[in-house]
């Protein structure tokens, strides 16, 4: 399983930057990356606006997108003195405060962190800025980087974790206190993004290997299978091994018959078909 | 029992006494609020099978579609005025073949807290019924399994004292569950129908995840029974797994051993059926049960065996069962 970290600032990103011994990448021009194991880290500057640009341009060059699971931590602002500076969230809602759109990542894996819904503002907000009624997490981004990494992800594939290191006071943070507060938090995020190796086995994998869509390509191939004849050899083939738990080695004799014309290819076909599917 | 981690709540649902008493139930699940269920359970991309390893809870009200007309005259039993409402959407239980993992987006449960409006429809559908001279049927654990869910909301009870005291309304209580204690403690009305769906010992282990085994099912049946309720036996779905007439004969056997045949109100056979498009999204999200990916036939918009596997299965337990029960009350899909 594939993970990768998109933070705001580049103070944000440093401890993980040294925790994980991420290395510099150019991948993009303008969004700095850096690779690693098990992490890939992606700082994608201030606003929701920047932080859907990099979440998405990552995600949409993901090959495996069923693989990945995307965490976006960094600092927040607090409407409330009830939680603590320094404190670490699980956001469960994030509520876009120019649309007021709300997202909501699946959280499926167990862990003890408090959770806390979160706003979106796009710009930075003080005390008299917000809605009275909401008593919450605010920052800059989180509503950019669900709107974009829902659209390539299911909703339990998507995290956000926030650090509480203000109470919109208009105090001034600077960036070796944005790192302090990441790196006292750094074992419980460990934590939380090691708990989704568990997910892996869950996730839906062909039972077809690369091996054996090989061969049911060379059939089709053998056969000139119209695309949908192709296709649907292959769910033959899904059910064999599945149902019958039968190796497709079977079918490999049918490439030395040839065929000549279309009558000929259906009468193999049926025949694949009744190797495959009749009890 | 269900232990939720988080709660979703709309803001409308609070007020509702149904509401409170869940969340005194579940102090440590994580309160959401959210605006309508649908923003939470409509979502998309969401992954059935992932979620159903930590299932959330969803309390909601529901606004209109109170009771709707079923489509296939209840499955054989043929009722004129047929009906069932959705008090929940989704079920404790994860049957490899249960169709709602393809219908539903999210594997999530919905509780509906407003059952006073459920109620009142009801009554008003009752009084408005087309066949007058017939009941209303109203099938209440239609998509889920109510009784499974009795420990956390007595819907089930509810609803049974609900029927008892409405004139010309039948109701039929679908389930799994083995846990007629919790609605042992009321009497035993003709109103209701209390129809138990069994398998055989080792489909139920298999492929019947979280359901309690066969024998906790048959304890529960036979004590019903002998308190009086009218209770359907659901031998539905049968499944075409290996040496199925064995198996499934010998399971008949044991259960009418077990079970006073007298006592049985009526049995409803079928076997495997689904909705294509269901299936079509459920293989897509998991590959790790044989009996989803049978080389099925597709009739229709529905996927079952192919026909003569069908009308070998029936015939063979129809067979079976009429040893015990007699042809006029089986009603059987094909
Ligand atoms: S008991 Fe019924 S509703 Fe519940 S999972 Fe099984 S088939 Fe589905």
């Amino acid at each position: 399983m594939r993970k990768i970290i998109i933070t705001a600032l580049h103070a944000e990103a440093k401890p993980f930057i040294e925790f994980f011994n991420l290395k510099k990448s150019n991948l993009f021009a303008k969004i700095p990356f850096y690779s690693g194991e098990p992490v890939s880290l992606c700082v994608s500057g201030i606003g929701k606006m920047r932080s859907a640009i990099a979440t998405a341009s990552l995600l949409a060059q993901e090959k495996e997108p069923h693989n990945v699971v995307v965490f976006n931590i960094g600092i927040c602002g607090s409407t409330t003195k009830e939680v603590n500076l320094g404190e670490l969230f699980f956001v469960n809602k994030v509520i876009d405060h120019g649309s007021g759109r709300s997202y909501y990542p699946d959280i499926v894996i167990e862990h003890n962190l408090p959770e806390s819904q979160l706003m979106t503002f796009d710009k930075p907000v003080t005390q008299l800025d917000f809605p009275q009624e909401y008593k919450g997490l605010v920052d800059m981004e989180a509503s950019g980087f669900f709107e974009a990494a829902l659209t390539f992800l299911s909703p339990h594939q998507v995290v956000c974790l926030k650090i509480v290191s203000d109470f919109l006071e208009g105090e001034v943070i600077n960036k070796a206190k944005v790192s302090g507060l990441v790196e006292r938090n750094m074992e419980a995020i460990n934590g939380i993004i090691s708990s989704y190796d568990a997910l892996c086995s869950f996730l839906a994998t062909d039972v077809l290997d690369a091996n054996e869509h090989s061969l049911l390509e060379q059939l089709s191939m053998h056969f000139r299978l119209t695309f949908s004849q192709y296709h649907q050899l292959i769910e033959w083939a899904r059910s064999y091994k599945i149902h019958k738990k039968g190796s497709l080695e079977i079918l490999r004799q049918y490439l030395q018959y040839s065929v000549s014309d279309k009558r000929e290819r259906n009468n193999y076909l049926e025949k694949l078909r009744s190797l495959l599917l009749d009890e | 029992m269900s232990k939720f981690s988080h709660i979703y709540i709309e803001d409308e649902a609070l007020g509702y006494p149904i509401s409170t008493r869940i969340l005194e139930r579940f102090p440590n699940a994580k309160r959401v609020w959210i605006g309508d269920y649908k923003e939470v359970f409509g979502r998309l991309n969401q992954h059935f099978q992932i979620q159903k390893r930590s299932v959330k809870l969803i309390l909601a009200v529901k606004k209109g579609g109170y009771l709707y007309r079923g489509s296939d005259f209840s499955q054989g039993f043929g009722y004129k005025n047929f009906y069932y409402n959705t008090l929940m959407l989704n079920c404790v239980y994860n049957c490899d073949y249960c169709y709602l993992q393809g219908m539903y987006p999210s594997a999530n449960m919905v509780l509906f807290v407003n059952l006073e409006d459920f109620f009142e429809a009801t009554r008003k559908a009752v009084a408005e019924r087309k066949y007058k001279s017939e009941p209303l049927y109203l099938s209440v654990s239609y998509n889920t399994d109510l009784l499974a869910f009795e420990s956390v909301v007595p819907y089930t009870a509810y609803w049974i004292e609900f029927a008892d005291a409405c004139d010309d309304l039948l109701i039929e209580v679908r389930t799994k569950s083995a846990n007629y204690k919790a609605i042992k403690h009321l009497k035993a009305t003709p109103r209701v129908i209390l129809a138990w769906t069994l398998s055989p010992r080792k489909v139920a282990e298999v492929y019947e995840k979280g359901a309690p085994s066969l024998d906790r099912r048959l304890e529960a049946i036979r004590e019903a029974m002998e308190d009086g309720w009218q209770v359907r036996l659901c031998f539905d779905p049968v499944l075409r797994i290996r040496n199925w007439n064995y198996v499934y004969t010998d399971f008949m056997e044991e259960v009418f051993r077990y079970l006073p045949v007298e006592k049985v109100y009526d049995v409803s056979l079928g076997v495997f059926r689904m909705n294509a498009d269901y299936l079509r999204r459920i293989r897509k999200l998991r590959q790790d049960s044989d009996i989803l990916f049978y080389p099925f036939e597709v009739r229709g918009d529905t996927v079952s065996y192919p026909l003569l596997h069908r009308k070998e299965m029936i015939s063979s337990l129809l067979e079976k069962l009429t040893q015990y029960i007699p042809e006029e009350r089986i009603a059987v899909w094909e």
